[in-house]
This record gives C-alpha cells, structure tokens and sequence, in this order.
C-alpha cells in the first residue's frame, strides 16, 4: 500500500506548490491521471447552470468580459439571479470530451477570433486543461493567444443545453470518444439518435460535428446514426480534407498523437446541420 | 389490510372513471357510488391465488392468458410470485432459463446481500383515450403496457399487453388518440399504435418513416474485432467476448433488444424521464413535452418530426415529476417536482413567466416540512377561471392555485384531506367532480369526491372498492409504502452510490479529499 500513498503524496505536494508559486510552467499529466471511462448516467457532483443565461463565462474568458454599465446590470442580474458580467461575445466552438486538451491548444491560434470550450467529465482531466491554459496565458503574456479558449468539467450527454442556447454553437468536435464496446454500454455512445437531436439543438444551420476515432466500428456506428438523423448531412471525404479544422484534429489531438506512435489507422467523419424542415 | 387506490382516471366525458388499486383496475360510476362495475386482475394474481396451496413447489399452473404472448424481455425483476409464472411460460416455449434471468438475480444478490423480495405488479400508471374508449395502464414489476377496450358501459376488454424493454413512467396519447407515447426510465420515449395491428406482430424494429430514425442495422459488425487497432488489454478481451457473443446471437438469430411489436424511438434524453405529454400551439400544430429527473423540461415537435427540439424549459433547480397544461391558456404550461415552487412557463418560447411558492403551503399541514415532491398537478376551469391542484407526496391535502389573467399563479386554497393523496381527477359532465385517491393508514383505501358548490369544492360520500384478490397479497405497510411513494426518490442526494463501475471513479475523482 506505500505505492499509491507515494503517489498521492507527490500530487499532494505538486498542488501545494502550485498554490503557491502560481501556475506559471505547463502541468505534468502525471499528477493528473484519472481512469479512462466515467459513467455518465451518474449524477458525480456537477456543477452546471440552470440555463445558459445563468452561466457565468466570465472566468473561462476574462479578457472577453464586457465593460457594461455596473448600475443596471446588475439590478437586472440580481433580480433574476443571473451573472452580472456578460462576454462580448459567445463561445461557438465546443471540444465535447476534450481529454488533455491538445485540440484546443492547437485550435486557439487557429481560430482566433471564436471562443473556444473544452467539456470533460473527468474532474482531473478538465483541471489539466484549465492548468494548461493557464500557464500557456502566462507564457504569451504580450499576445492574445490562448485567450479565446476555457474548459470545464460537464456531462455533456446531460446538460448540453443547460451551457448554450438553441444555434449557438457552429462546430462541435467529437474526438476518440470512449468506444463503449459492449452491446449494454451502447446508450452510453456519445453518440446515438437520440442525442444526435441536442447536437442539432445547440448547433446553426450549417454547422458541422467533427467525428474522429481509431474505431473502425465506433466509425460505422457514428457515421451510421449522424447520416440517419434527418438533420445532419455527410459532407463527403473530397470536402472535408479542405477543411483546416480537419488536419488539426488529425495530428493535434492527444489521442491522434498516441494512435499515431501505435501506427494505428484514424477514421473522419464530418456532418453539416442542415436547417429544419418547414413546421 | 385494504390497499388503497393509486391511480385515476375519467373514462370519457361523463360520469364514469377507472381506478386502480394494487394490481387491480376497477371502474365506477359516481352516479351509482355503491359498488364497482367491473374489476380486472393482473394475471399473476389469479396465479397466486392457484398457486397458493402449491406453494414452494415450483409446479404452479400455467397461466394461459401468457401462453399465446412473448415471453417478456430479458432482464426483469422476478418477484417470486412472478418467477413462477415466468417459468411456467418459458417452459410453455421450450426455452430454458436464460443467462440473462441469472445475471440479474445475481447482480441484485450482490447488492443486497439478501434474496429478492417478491415485488408484486402493481398498476402503475393508468390513463384513458379522451372519447373513453380505451384504458392504457402499465404494471410497474413485469413493465408490461396494458390496453383494454371500454364498452362505455363501464366493463374493459383487454386488447393487448406489451412487455416494454424498460419500466414506463408516463404515458401520453397523440390528439388523435391513436399512438401512444410512452416515456420509460431509460430517457427514451416509445411511439405505439394505441391498438396494434395483428400482421406486425412479427416485426422487431419498423423502419421509421418519420421522428427520429433508427438506422438500419448493418451487417455483421466488423472493425474493432480487427485486433490490429490501439487496444487496451481489456478491451481485447472485450472484443474478443463481443465476437463471442456476436456468434453465439447469430446461431440464436436474436436481435439482441428490441420488443417484438411495432415501436418506434421517438426521441431520447440521458436521464430519467418522469413525464410525457402532448400539446397543440395556437396554430393546432402538435408537440411532445418531457420532463427529466435532471432538471430538464424538452419541448420537441410531434410527430413526423420529433427529431427537432424546438426549446426547453430551464430553471429547475430539482427534479421536475409533473406537468400540466390548461385547455383555455394553450401557450401556458405548469411544472413542479423537487423545487419548493410550481413554475409557470410560456412553454414553446421556453421562457418562465411565474414561480409560486408551494412549501409554505405545505407547512402550514405540515408544519416540519423542509421540501416537497410535487406528485401530480392538473389544471381545470371553472366559470371562465382556470385552476390548477397540486398534490405533494406524503401530503395529506389539496392545494389549489388560481392561474391569472397575466399569468401568475395565487393561491386560492388547502383543503386537507384524511391521507395522504396519491393521484387526482376531475369528472366533466353534468355534475362537475373532483376525485382524489388517498391512502388512510386506518381505514385503507378510498377515493374521495368533492362536488362543486358555488365558489368551493365540498366533500361528498367517498367510494371504496373492495377485491377479494388484493387480500392475497403478501404487502407489508414497508413495501406498500415503497410502491406508492417513489417520487421523493428521484432527489439527487450528492452522496451518489453508483455500481461497482462508478465506485473506483468517484474516488479518483475528488483528489482534494484524498489529500487529508
């Protein structure tokens, strides 16, 4: 038993020196492991807004906050109990189940102009990335890098709509989800016909989903039930390597990077929301 | 000990209305208080009664009213009363215990430690077709959709009865009362036709012409058994125990799920649903409303295009359990559940108009009283007025709001009752009634009717209704209470204990209380 109490001992260590000194080095992934799958019919103890206009983006995007006038927002916001400080504008890229945060990093220059979120249910894993930002911040202190992107801890399976509005959303990337290889485990596929209605929900006419996995099954099974969705559409293979996005999501990804030391084979699918049909 | 009654319905416009009572449906004619008119039994009932000098035997009849049906899905809860007549049926087909029936006995084995109990088929939700034509009622421990034909003279016929793959929590009908909208535990919400058509009866999955579409199943899978993939040690076992299993359901030539009759997914949350409905907007065009036990309340569009979520209704901080609409306010919605207040919403701009507090209401019967559980709400108009009741769960009385003209909810009164209420009704027609069924520990079961009087409901006689087969059951007050107050449970306590997959996770996952 000294074996995991050394290491919990050297984590407690690491973030006590962080308190400290700041987070000013990127953080080691060592000190934040965490098993690889979560269940994500449990409630955990998240913590998630009532709806997106309870949502304070304010400290995922502090360089993004609107000066507003002080005197009526916030007797508006208090009256309603709604966060005081607005963005100056909203975040439109989601990364659902961003891992260690490589898509995002990569992203961020990418796309400089758009706000960027990463979602991760692994309480661990979504503290990595917030560190990582952190630190890349402090890196760069004379630019604007990195300042478009943030992460939080979500269930996005659960709460998706509790974050963004309906159309709020114009790519959502979904990279080497768990695969879920038992047939029982299936309704747990970040994936599936039913929740392929909430991608659609959160995302505008025109929108894409990026897939991407090492799964030539989970491939099918995405593919199977995005093109099955009568609001998502196959952009074809041709089109989607012109995609900037595409190449990112390839080689940036944490994932990608280990599925390519294992000269593993990487599968991509990208869907475009079509509009809805006339009601 | 008499069984109360737990569930209501008006069977048609008139003066006639089902109830059920432990495993049993009764109908009434509240013009004619004395007697019911008509009783049905669950099946396994009648079992018990048989079975009962045969007891410990294992050699109980076979029940022929199962013996012509599917046996029903795998993975069921076994009361032993039930085991019985499962077996019998599973004989009848020639197919022995599955590996799945042990699995499940195991699994709850596990986390119990003790043997199951027997948990009887209660009736669990029990509705009605507008015209009164049809009874739908769904017993909770075999999930089995009942539907019977009602000859509007107060006897059922039963029609069909389909075992669903998970429990049912709500049911809906469409407007035209042909489809039946069933929203189960899993977060998904079934499509039926209100009575099914015999040459279906063979298909598995019906391809769905319209909502959200199943894909079509593809050929045998292939892909990740192609063992040249980044795989962890377990997941080649995994896949090595899917390629497995995959042979074996081919030489069964099983679909692995999916219930023998026609159904269709109409759409889906990641929660557990707790209430389905349909509503029309000003321009007659239909919606599916569902509430979840994750705060949520999804306003997506009725069929053919279900797949299209129009809003949600967000700001409960609880679980939301029950719904209503008022006929003359169409754009008006009303929701509660574990939140202290009823909320008022303009349900297709997904916007909250109103919050009313309830609790203080309920304090004042229930002076300790520190939250609620909103068991059902239901809107009804009187002279051009429209009100809403709500009863809360272990809650022995009434509480009636008036919806205003600017939609805002006052309350317009309590009216305390002699147990706990357990469900509500109104009877239109030419005497205007209120019908609650509560649970009195001392005097059992009854339905309470209150007439109006002027400005006021006023308590009238009360029914009882009494089954000689109910007395069969082996129910102690324990598991009574346990089958009639569930809504409680749906709270999120914090203190989450997960099966054996959540437990090593929710260690890792809260580093900081590892550090003491």
């Amino acid at each position: 038993m000294t074996e995991p109490l050394n290491k919990k001992q050297k984590r407690a260590h690491y973030r006590q020196a962080q308190k400290e000194n700041g987070i000013t080095a990127l953080p080691r992934k060592k000190f934040y492991r965490q098993r690889a799958h979560a269940n994500v019919f449990s409630d955990h103890n998240l913590v998630y807004p009532k709806s997106p206009d309870h949502m304070d983006w304010s400290s995922y995007f502090p360089a993004f906050v609107a000066n507003a006038d002080p005197a009526t927002e916030t007797s508006l916001a208090n009256e309603a109990n709604l966060p005081s400080r607005k963005l100056t504008k909203e975040v439109e890229v989601v990364d659902i189940g961003c891992g260690f945060g490589g898509l995002l990093v990569a992203l961020a220059p990418a796309l400089p102009d758009t706000l960027l979120l990463g979602m991760e249910i692994r309480t661990s894993v979504a503290e990595y990335v917030q560190h990582r930002i952190t630190a890349l911040r402090t890196q760069n202190p004379d630019t604007d890098l990195y300042k478009n992107i943030g992460c939080l801890r979500a269930n996005t399976m659960k709460f998706l709509p509790n974050f963004f509005r309906k159309g709020q959303l114009t790519k959502a990337f979904i990279c080497f989800p768990d695969p879920h290889f038992k047939h029982r485990k299936h309704k747990a596929r970040i994936v599936s016909t039913t929740l392929n209605s909430e991608y659609a929900y959160v995302l505008r006419p025109g929108g894409i989903v990026y897939t991407i996995t090492d799964v030539e099954d989970l491939h099918n099974w995405m593919v199977r039930h995005l093109e099955a969705h009568p609001s998502f559409e196959r952009i074809p293979e041709e089109a989607q390597e012109a995609d900037p996005c595409v190449e990112i999501m390839k080689t940036e990804t944490e994932e990608s990077k280990k599925v390519e030391r294992n000269k593993g084979q990487k599968f991509v699918a990208l869907f475009r929301r079509l509009e809805d049909p006339p009601w | 000990m008499g069984l109360p009654f737990q569930c209501l319905s008006p069977l048609g416009n008139g003066s006639l209305f089902c109830a059920a009572k432990g495993c049993s449906i009764l109908t009434f004619d509240l013009g004619d208080k004395s007697e019911s008119l008509f009783s049905w039994s669950h099946p396994s009932l009648k079992q018990a009664k048989g079975a009962n000098q045969a007891k410990e035997t294992h050699e109980a009849p076979e029940d022929g009213s199962r013996t012509g049906q599917q046996p029903p899905s795998k993975r069921r809860k076994l009361g032993s009363d039930d085991a019985e007549s499962n077996a019998g049926s599973e004989d009848a087909q020639g197919a022995p215990d599955t590996p799945a029936n042990g699995e499940e006995k195991q699994k709850k084995g596990k986390a119990k430690g003790t043997p199951p109990k027997p948990e009887v088929p209660f009736v669990v939700l029990l509705t009605a077709t507008e015209d009164g034509s049809h009874v739908i009622a769904v017993t909770g421990q075999d999930k089995t959709l009942w539907v019977f034909e009602h000859d509007g003279k107060g006897s059922l016929a039963e029609v069909s009865q389909r075992p669903m793959p998970k429990r049912p929590c709500s049911l809906a009908l469409t407007a035209d009362g042909q489809t039946i909208l069933s929203a189960d535990k899993f977060g998904d919400v079934y499509a039926l036709p209100l009575v099914p058509k015999p040459e279906e009866g063979s298909m598995s999955t019906p391809a769905s012409a319209s909502s959200t579409p199943a894909p079509v199943s593809s050929q045998p899978l292939h892909g990740a058994n192609v063992f040249h993939f980044v795989h962890s040690q377990r997941n080649r076992r995994a896949l090595e125990d899917q390629k497995r299993q995959r042979e074996a359901n081919a030489r069964r030539d099983l679909p692995k799920e999916g219930p023998k009759f026609a159904h269709e997914v109409l759409l889906g949350h990641v929660s557990m649903l707790t209430y389905v409905m349909t509503l029309n907007d000003s321009q007659n065009r239909p919606y599916i409303v569902t509430a979840d036990r994750d705060e949520h309340i999804r306003v997506s569009r009725g069929v053919p295009q279900a797949h299209v979520i129009e809003t949600y209704c967000l700001g409960h901080g609880s679980f939301v359990n029950a719904l209503c609409n008022p006929r003359s306010r169409c754009n008006i919605l009303i929701s509660g559940g574990g939140d202290n207040e009823l909320f008022v919403w303009d349900w297709l701009a997904g916007k909250l108009l109103d919050t009313v507090d309830l609790l203080a209401h309920v304090r004042k019967v229930l002076p300790d009283a520190t939250k609620i559980a909103v068991v059902r709400l239901m809107a009804y108009e009187v002279d051009d007025e429209c009100h809403v009741v709500a009863i809360c769960e272990r809650v022995p009385a009434l509480f009636v709001f008036q919806l205003r003209a600017d939609n805002t909810l006052t309350h317009g009164g309590t009216i305390e009752l002699g147990g706990n209420a357990l469900d509500i009704t109104t009877l239109g027609g030419a005497h205007q009634a209120l019908l609650v069924a509560v649970d009195a520990t001392s005097s059992g079961g009854e339905v309470l009717v209150f007439e109006r009087d002027g400005k006021s409901w006023v308590p009238r006689e009360s029914i009882r209704g009494t089954i000689d087969t109910n007395e069969l059951l082996p129910v102690s007050r324990e598991d009574l209470d346990k089958a009639l107050y569930t809504v409680e449970n749906l709270r999120k306590t914090g203190n989450e204990e997960g099966d054996d997959e959540v437990a090593p996770e929710t260690l890792e996952q809260s580093p900081e209380t590892k550090l003491e």
